[in-house]
């Protein structure tokens, strides 16, 4: 009498466990070097203004506006900077993070005394009107770390400093 | 040599258990050396995990399937089935011996045999026989001489014929039970064996009548650097006036005069008297082949003289026979010693245990190139006891 030897599969699916497998499933399967954790961007608050009356501090806003924020930081947050400077929105031709570099001319803002001089000025576009205004640094500090050596500077960090509902930051910018 | 084996409905594996021994091709060669089948793999887990009921799978099947024509008729089947609920018992083992490889399979109650079946593989799988409760009605031509043997409920269709003298051996049911047979260690399907079991005198007599066991436990003591220079066995008459054989360990000391520097197994360590008392299972594994299973096999031994003893089995030179050593243990550390294809966990989740080998864990949690032991103290892979939890 011939049996295929591979009818042993079955067998081994009849000493399967499901304790053994819900275990095995739930198991993370990923390492920090081997997800994209390295590009995701970070967002950083600790230069936050909203004492600017152009902008709007978080009490400010209504509850709906505040989940709108931080449901779009999430959003943003799974890709690189350097991803959302390229992703394109609307039909101007208008980028969903803008990098302008230095601090716009005509702003109804004025560059706080806490944000260093030479960062380079940004924005997160966040619907039609409002943007989550803030800066980067600069591609130069890429391999730079702190003086402990502790820590490197990240260029894929975005330090909010305004939230603009009003568009008034960069006024030229088409809304 | 096992590939792999399992049960159902065993002790505390309410739902299946298995076990393998295979490596694949993922298996670095540096690893394998080139064995398709491992030689070696521990068994780690929390205690009352259910780390002992997979070695007691082993001493189970081992048992019935050589001896269990020796018991009496009617008497019940060794065997509990998860917190002895009245389904049957299931178990399979893939195996190979003399070169022939075999899959056994066993459905039981503690009273009596349901299923019992032996299949070889040459290039295909044949079924050599299948019994169903006291009737064999698939069988080859070679077996025939079956039908006229009244099988008992309770005892294995291989252990009952080896004892009846058949016009055409089988060469197939003889390499069945010539493998079973090899099974051995401290572990039998009822229990583990007590180290009061293994006494300096017991292991002295087989010491003493195996002159090239005698010294392989001298070779490996003398390694361990347990201060010890050589053992000389001596013969006494015990309280019963029967002859027995007791060692004597000489030690490198400089105090004293040569005569004096000896202790008796009375004063060694309990270390050193562990070893040299469970040592010859090891040589008679090494020596003639077959599966060496221990429970606890590193209790009283020194973490850093356990791979050497694990080596033993590893090294083709020490293992010509290709004999297994399958065991749990205490240490921790012996994970990265074995790796990942070469450790088994088991977990325990209300009562019901389960159990996977490590480099069936998905992702890239365990490597190749990294300490596996961190992983386990911190429990990212589970089998480790949650005091208190």
């Amino acid at each position: 009498m011939k049996v295929n030897w591979e009818g042993c599969r079955d067998m081994a699916n009849k000493f399967n466990n499901g304790r053994r497998a819900a275990f095995l499933a739930g198991l993370a399967t990923e390492s920090i070097e081997s997800t994209d954790l390295a590009t995701r961007s970070r967002f950083n608050f600790s230069f936050f203004d909203g004492v600017q009356e152009p902008g709007s501090c978080f009490s400010a806003l209504t509850h709906e506006q505040l989940l709108n924020v931080i449901e779009k930081i999430k959003a943003y947050s799974r890709s690189s900077l350097l991803y959302w400077q390229n992703q394109r929105v609307g039909g101007g031709g208008l980028k969903i993070l803008e990098v302008y570099g230095a601090f716009p001319r005509s702003s109804d803002f004025s560059h706080p005394k806490h944000v260093p001089h030479d960062v380079k000025w940004a924005r997160f576009r966040m619907d039609n009107l409002g943007r989550l205004v803030g800066f980067v640094i600069p591609h130069e500090y890429v391999s730079k770390a702190s003086e402990d050596r502790l820590f490197f500077y990240d260029v894929n960090t975005f330090y909010v400093v305004f939230i603009d509902l009003e568009h008034r930051f960069y006024k030229t910018e088409t809304r | 040599m096992i590939y792999s084996f399992g049960a159902k409905n065993y002790l505390s594996f309410r739902e299946g258990m298995t076990v393998s021994f295979e490596l694949n091709s993922k298996v670095p060669h540096s690893l394998s050396q080139g064995r398709k089948i491992s030689t070696v793999l521990g068994v780690k887990g929390a205690n009352a995990s259910g780390k002992t009921s997979v070695l007691k799978c082993l001493a189970f099947l081992s048992n019935f399937v050589t001896s269990s024509f020796n018991r009496e008729e009617g008497e019940d089947i060794d065997i509990d089935s998860f917190f002895r609920n009245e389904k049957p018992t299931e178990f399979f083992i893939d195996f190979e011996c003399f070169g022939i490889r075999y899959i056994y399979e066993l459905k039981v109650t503690n009273k009596l045999v349901l299923r019992e079946a032996l299949y070889k593989k040459i290039s295909r799988r044949t079924l050599l026989f299948e019994r169903l409760f006291n009737e064999v009605p698939k069988k080859v031509s070679e077996l025939d001489e079956i039908d006229f043997i009244k099988l008992r409920g309770n005892a294995s269709l291989v252990s009952s014929l080896t004892r009846y003298k058949l016009k055409k051996p089988n060469v197939d049911l003889f390499n069945a039970f010539v493998f079973f047979d090899s099974i051995s260690g401290n572990v039998h399907s009822s229990g583990v064996l007590r180290d009061t079991f293994y006494s300096p005198e017991r292991a002295s007599k087989v010491y003493f009548e195996n002159p090239e066991a005698f010294d392989f436990v001298k070779s490996i003591i003398s390694k361990s650097d347990l201060g010890i220079s050589d053992i000389e066995i001596h013969e006494r008459v015990s309280s019963s006036n029967e002859k027995e054989y007791f060692p004597i360990f000489l030690h490198n000391t400089d105090c004293g005069p040569e005569e004096d520097r000896w202790l008796t197994s009375w004063e060694e360590s309990s270390g050193t008297i562990a070893l040299y008392a469970k040592l010859y299972l090891y040589w008679r594994v090494l020596k003639y082949g077959g599966v060496l299973v221990m429970d606890e096999f590193d209790i009283h031994c020194h973490p850093m003289l356990l791979p050497h003893i694990v080596g033993l089995f590893l090294d083709p030179s020490s293992n010509q026979k290709n004999a297994q050593f399958i065991f749990t243990a205490h240490s921790t550390d012996i994970i990265d010693v074995l790796g990942k294809y070469r450790v088994v966990l088991v977990s325990k989740e209300r009562s019901e245990s389960y159990c996977y080998r490590l480099d069936e864990i998905p992702g890239d949690l365990v490597r190749n190139d990294r300490p596996i032991a961190p992983l386990y103290r911190e429990g990212k892979l589970g089998g480790v006891p949650r005091y208190g939890e």
